[in-house]
């Protein structure tokens, strides 16, 4: 394994989407956009992700990571 | 990493946390209340740019975490944490002060003497109290320095006092002047022999004598008649009885070395050496290479001595004669050169603790010579 490829490994810089029925987890996304308790926009590089659903709160808002909490019915990769 | 948590009240929450995440502060957690009330958790360090832009929402700090939680709480009890410390120190101070000095004999030339000799050597009222080895060490050097005048002498701390028992050396130096002396016995005896170099015996080898008997007397008789009148001289050997309290750790831990050494060098830190090769029980002695006055680090050439710990349980019986041996040795010190133990008897023995006391009784074959001065001088009655 090249040094890059460790770096890559360990510094991860793509867009990653984890959902589970709890939660929705976003890692490295751009910015911010538009939320509030029924959807919730997250732009990336290449686009952005609606969130929607029922009772949606932003948990954690760090620079690169956004963990999203609530009754999530609806993903959209635009 | 220094965290806070801030409860937020406002009117659009939602806003403010946009703003936050617009100057790039990092929320690692957001917990809402209701619609006007969040807590956030912010780093400490992101706290004077959240206050700067808080504009109409009010901001109150609910918690720390790490560090800063614990220095805060230490400012906040400050004058409690500070009583603690100086209530601890005022305590280990106090016990370990000694307030009284009691030496328990009679004689005031005597007390003087010992006790000008306890000052030197810093025990004295008002003084922190000593260890066990260095007050054998105290004890032995005066009965050195004092050996004319001490024939035994204990130093025993018990609680914050001193009690300092002594017997006196009764020398039996041969009085060189114009008086009458009767020689007598200086403790209760079985008369054991009798030298006499001048006067006449008035008493045989297994009687019972108690202390002040006359055993050579000064006077000379012929058929009940005194003749001339000597000052007695000689000297008394009889068995006397010593009752000893001997107690003995149940637990024998010896260091013994095995002759082998070693040189190495390893790095000391703070109390711990990092290197290879050492032996697991060993004796060392450093010489420091390099070393450093700001850290607690130092390059060290060490010599080693390997030991042999011996370490175990005594049993009843092992104990037990270690004890008899102590007890034993501790008699012995008291006896000079022509003096010896008869006998020997354990009258008591008890476990206590991690310990095996024992009361002995010694017979003891025992010089106790002593003078006694008689009016008048010498004296012929026809």
């Amino acid at each position: 394994m090249r040094v890059t490829d460790i770096r890559k490994y360990l510094l991860e810089e793509n867009l990653e989407i984890r959902i589970t029925p709890k939660y929705v987890d976003i890692v490295n996304y751009k910015e911010l956009g538009h939320f509030d308790n029924k959807s919730i926009t997250i732009y990336h590089n290449d686009g952005n992700v609606k969130i929607s659903g029922d009772s949606l709160t932003i948990s954690k808002l760090l620079n690169k990571e956004v963990l999203i909490i609530g009754d999530i019915k609806n993903i959209e990769l635009r | 990493m220094n965290t806070i948590i801030l409860n937020i009240k406002g009117k659009n929450i939602d806003n403010f946390i946009y703003r936050l995440h617009s100057k790039r502060i990092e929320l690692l957690n957001i917990s809402y209340i209701n619609r006007k009330e969040v807590d956030i958790e912010i780093y400490d360090s992101d706290y004077v740019l959240v206050d700067e832009i808080k504009g109409t929402y009010e901001i109150t700090t609910k918690k720390y975490k790490g560090i800063k939680k614990v220095k805060n709480m230490i400012i906040y009890h400050k004058i409690f944490i500070c009583s603690i410390i100086l209530g601890i120190v005022l305590f280990l101070t106090l016990t370990n002060l000694i307030y009284d000095v009691e030496i328990v004999y009679s004689g005031n030339n005597m007390r003087e003497m010992l006790s000008d000799e306890l000052k030197r050597h810093g025990i004295k009222k008002y003084s922190f109290a000593k260890s066990f080895d260095e007050l054998e060490s105290i004890k032995n050097q005066i009965l050195i320095d004092r050996k004319d005048s001490l024939e035994w002498l204990m130093i025993e701390r018990v609680g914050t006092k001193y009690i300092v028992r002594l017997e006196p050396r009764e020398l039996n130096d041969i009085k060189e002047d114009n008086k009458l002396y009767n020689v007598i016995v200086t403790k209760d005896v079985i008369i054991k022999k009798v030298e006499a170099s001048s006067g006449e015996i008035v008493k045989n080898v297994n009687d019972y004598a108690k202390k002040g008997d006359v055993v050579i007397s000064s006077d000379i008789l012929l058929y009940d008649n005194l003749k001339a009148r000597v000052s007695a001289s000689g000297i008394v050997y009889g068995e006397t009885w010593y009752k000893v309290n001997i107690e003995y750790p149940l637990n024998y831990y010896e260091e013994k070395e095995t002759g082998n050494v070693k040189t190495l060098y390893n790095i000391k830190f703070l109390d711990r050496y990092i290197g290879f090769g050492s032996f697991k029980n060993k004796k060392i002695e450093d010489n420091y290479i390099l070393k450093s006055d700001i850290l607690p680090v130092a390059l060290n050439k060490q010599t080693q001595r390997e030991i042999e710990i011996i370490n175990y349980t005594l049993g009843y019986n092992e104990a037990l004669e270690h004890a008899k041996e102590e007890g034993r040795k501790k008699m012995k010190e008291r006896l000079d050169e022509d003096e010896y133990i008869i006998d020997e008897k354990s009258l008591k023995i008890e476990m206590k603790d991690s310990k095996i006391v024992v009361d002995m009784f010694y017979t003891v074959y025992e010089n106790v010579t002593g003078y006694i001065e008689i009016e008048g001088l010498d004296d012929i009655q026809q």
